[in-house]
């Protein structure tokens, strides 16, 4: 290894460390002092990341109204300027009671504590061995997300996304500033790292979440098993970091790092011996957490907006009896100044600060109503079935049932983790009940994590001896039996997907010639030459704008053919002419309208209708992909 | 140290080394003479009559032949060697009677032929 190779690692990880966990960690140390533990360490740990991920956005919006220039240099001193106020918070606030005793909660047995090291140990392995086949910068996905990305990190400037609504601009702060910050390039594995170590702190939040719900540390350690180790590859876990399905894996994150701060905010209603201030506090970080994801991803918010709403109803009517203790209590907590602050900040960030462009366009009038497509009518069972695994399905529905007869009505986590799963089933399988009108799948994939909990618990729960077989009822032997029967089940159904982790890994030399070819066109066109590519058959197509940086729509694509024959979406077709038909009087017109004078194709399926056109020259050729030039 | 503190570290450690090998491996990939095989054939300026062409080599052939036919007629050709990693400059003169003709560039190496072409 080249010592320039250690010095760009190193500075990577201080960019991680300053952009992804500072701003968390003093948040989280002015709001919850060392001295008190109504956090684990391991929690601080977890949330410092997620928190820094909303931190560092808010920061971003305050520069952008501000118009100060969001650099290398201003992200860093609005990190320290940030982080420094709540260090001064922290040192000004009077700890009572100091207590640093370890929280028994998170405190392992051997067997525990070597189970949790081997199932962290296994989950990134697994996800590493699939990544190392895929970390190529090709999907198109993460073309499109790291294109903004760039476009910040070279502006200076929070990107206008030209009005489209599936660009979110909490995708892309925190990918450019560390960027900007490491100087490692987008053309790396860096945009891959940095999706890899999302998912897995969605993990470790699923893990801390179980763990609070249940107050049981093998239902946590078994849901790592059940989210992290098995069906580690397949959506939405490492097919979508490599994929850079930037959205779901960052909403994955938010959104259950939102429900534990509810869940933690909402034990006052349990118990007497949680403070109303402590309560205040989780539930400020709670709507901190939701203004993030809000400024997130759409979808992740749109969903959690149903699950939550959901939860809320369906706890206050298992309590109904109860109501008057309720809504005091939640009156006293509501009604106090840091949430009321968090509330008001958050809103004003929202409406007059930056507002994300998804509530400036109709997409939220498009994400409701009748499905008006067969991919958004609803999901079948066995569409359940291979989105989640057969697995995680039938335990976690046992562990549903099981916790539906255990219920304790009082519990706000069992009916998170049951309002969760009912409501996505919900809206992935009968959309129409609830007036969604969004891709059933993209939904269905949410269903993972939840029912990753359930499995847990339902997994516990069969085989603990003190729920099940408290009477002696069953024999041991036929317990134990049993269990290893379903443990078969359990480990060959969800590693089967990890075969493809340690398959092979593709010959990358396509997308090596792709950009070989951009860069022969950046060296040999100017702002006045109009490209058009092809997307149907050229590798790491959705990559070539990052050589230009011209706008998101430079070059121009032809499409996926289909495209051009849905009725429903009505769309230009003059990127199909001119590659499929050049010499037509369509393409003719579309190319005096459009002045394409460059034409980006695989020579494999595109060659033959421009040899015989006189107006045409072939410049560039590398079998893969070759570039014509119109005169 | 706590066990929690363990657990951090452990995770820190996977997570480091999990990217050092992502970040090594993604270097070699990028790189267009590591593990790859294909070579490339362009004209140096391709909006001009200029004929002046470059062989990109990143294959393992070091062996390539290159012809300069006028409509079907052969006007010029070379045998060279490019090494791997390494360009090779061609130049072709200009000359008037090229002029409203298709001078195409062949390339051959191995079994291999690639061609670029200019309607002048």
């Amino acid at each position: 290894m080249t010592f320039e190779f250690i010095y760009s690692q190193v500075l990577f990880y201080i960019s991680i460390l300053v952009i992804l966990f500072v701003p968390g960690y003093f948040l989280l140390l002015a709001v919850f002092s060392k001295g008190e533990n109504q956090i684990s360490k391991m929690e601080r740990f977890i949330f410092s990341f997620g928190l820094s991920l909303i931190v560092v956005d808010f920061i971003a919006f305050a520069y952008s109204k501000l118009n100060i220039p969001i650099t290398a240099i201003s992200s860093v001193l609005g990190v320290l300027f940030f982080s420094i106020t709540c260090f001064i918070f922290y040192k000004l606030k009077k700890i009572e009671n100091v207590n640093v005793k370890e929280d028994e909660l998170f405190s392992f047995s051997k067997n525990q504590f070597f189970l949790l090291l081997l199932l962290l140990f296994l989950t990134i392995f697994i996800k590493t061995a699939y990544l190392s086949g895929t970390v190529a910068p090709t999907a198109t996905d993460m073309g499109h997300h790291n294109y903004w990305a760039k476009e910040m990190s070279e502006t200076h400037k929070l990107p206008v996304y030209e009005g489209m609504p599936d660009f979110i601009i909490g995708e892309h702060i925190a990918l450019s500033e560390i960027n900007m910050l490491s100087g490692k390039s987008f053309f790396s594995a860096f945009p891959v790292i940095f999706l890899l170590l999302i998912n897995l702190l969605s993990i470790l939040t699923v893990f801390v979440l179980t763990l609070r719900v249940f107050k049981n540390k093998n239902i946590a350690i078994l849901s790592i098993l059940f989210l992290g180790v098995l069906f580690a590859v397949s959506s939405p876990q490492a097919k979508f970091v490599s994929g850079g399905v930037m959205g779901n894996i960052l909403g994955n994150l938010l959104m259950p790092m939102a429900f534990y701060f509810y869940l933690r905010a909402s034990e006052l209603l349990n118990y007497d011996t949680v403070s109303l201030f402590d309560s205040r506090k989780f539930l400020s970080l709670g709507i901190f957490s939701t203004f993030g994801l809000f400024y997130t991803h759409h979808l992740t918010a749109f969903i959690f907006l149903f699950i939550f709403s959901f939860l809320i109803v369906v706890f206050l009517i298992l309590n109904y009896k109860d109501l008057k203790n309720i809504f005091g209590k939640i009156f006293d907590l509501v009604f106090s100044i840091p949430v009321i602050t968090t509330f008001a900040i958050g809103l004003i960030f929202f409406f007059f600060i930056f507002t994300p462009n998804y509530v400036r366009t109709n997409a939220v009038e498009t994400a409701v109503g009748t499905p008006s497509k067969a991919t958004r009518e609803g999901l079948s069972m066995d569409n359940i079935k291979s989105s989640v695994g057969e697995v995680r399905l039938a335990l976690g529905f046992l562990g549903l049932l099981l916790l539906a007869l255990n219920y304790k009505r009082k519990n706000f986590g069992f009916t998170l983790v049951s309002a969760w799963t009912a409501m996505l089933f919900i809206m992935s399988t009968k959309p129409e009940l609830i007036f969604i009108n969004l891709p059933s799948s993209r939904i269905g994939n949410y269903m993972s994590y939840p029912l990753a909990i359930l499995s847990a618990y339902g997994l516990f729960s069969i085989f603990n001896s003190n729920l099940v077989n408290s009477k002696k009822i069953i024999p041991k032997k036929f317990l134990d039996g049993s269990f290893l029967i379903i443990l078969i089940f359990v480990l060959t159904g969800g590693l089967l997907d990890s075969v493809q982790a340690f398959k092979k890994a593709p010959d990358f030399t396509p997308v090596i010639e792709t950009y070989d070819a951009s860069n022969y066109l950046v060296k040999n066109t100017n702002n006045e030459d109009v490209i058009l590519k092809d997307h149907n058959y050229i590798t790491a197509d959705s990559w070539i704008k990052l050589f230009f940086m011209q706008g998101y729509r430079y070059p121009q694509s032809r499409g996926y053919f289909k495209r051009y024959e849905d009725p429903t979406k009505p769309r230009e077709m003059c990127t199909l002419y001119m590659i499929s038909n050049p010499a037509g009087q369509d393409a003719q017109k579309c190319f005096q309208e459009t002045k394409t004078n460059y034409i980006l194709v695989n020579p494999k399926f595109d060659s033959s209708q421009f040899a015989k056109l006189k107006n045409f020259s072939k410049v560039y050729n590398n079998g893969d992909v070759a570039v014509y030039y119109k005169k | 140290m706590s066990q929690q503190k363990k657990i951090i570290f452990f995770l820190i450690i996977l997570f480091i080394a999990s990217s050092v090998w992502l970040f090594y491996l993604s270097e070699k990939i990028l790189d267009p003479n590591v593990g790859k095989n294909w070579w490339s054939v362009s004209f140096s300026d391709s909006k001009s009559e200029d004929l002046d062409f470059t062989i990109e080599n990143h294959s393992d052939k070091d062996n390539f032949q290159w012809i300069v036919l006028s409509g079907n007629d052969k006007i010029n050709e070379a045998n060279v060697t490019v090494k791997k990693g390494e360009n090779y400059f061609a130049n072709v003169n200009f000359e008037d009677n090229y002029r409203n003709k298709k001078i195409t560039i062949q390339v051959i190496s191995g079994d291999e032929k690639k061609e670029i072409y200019k309607n002048l």
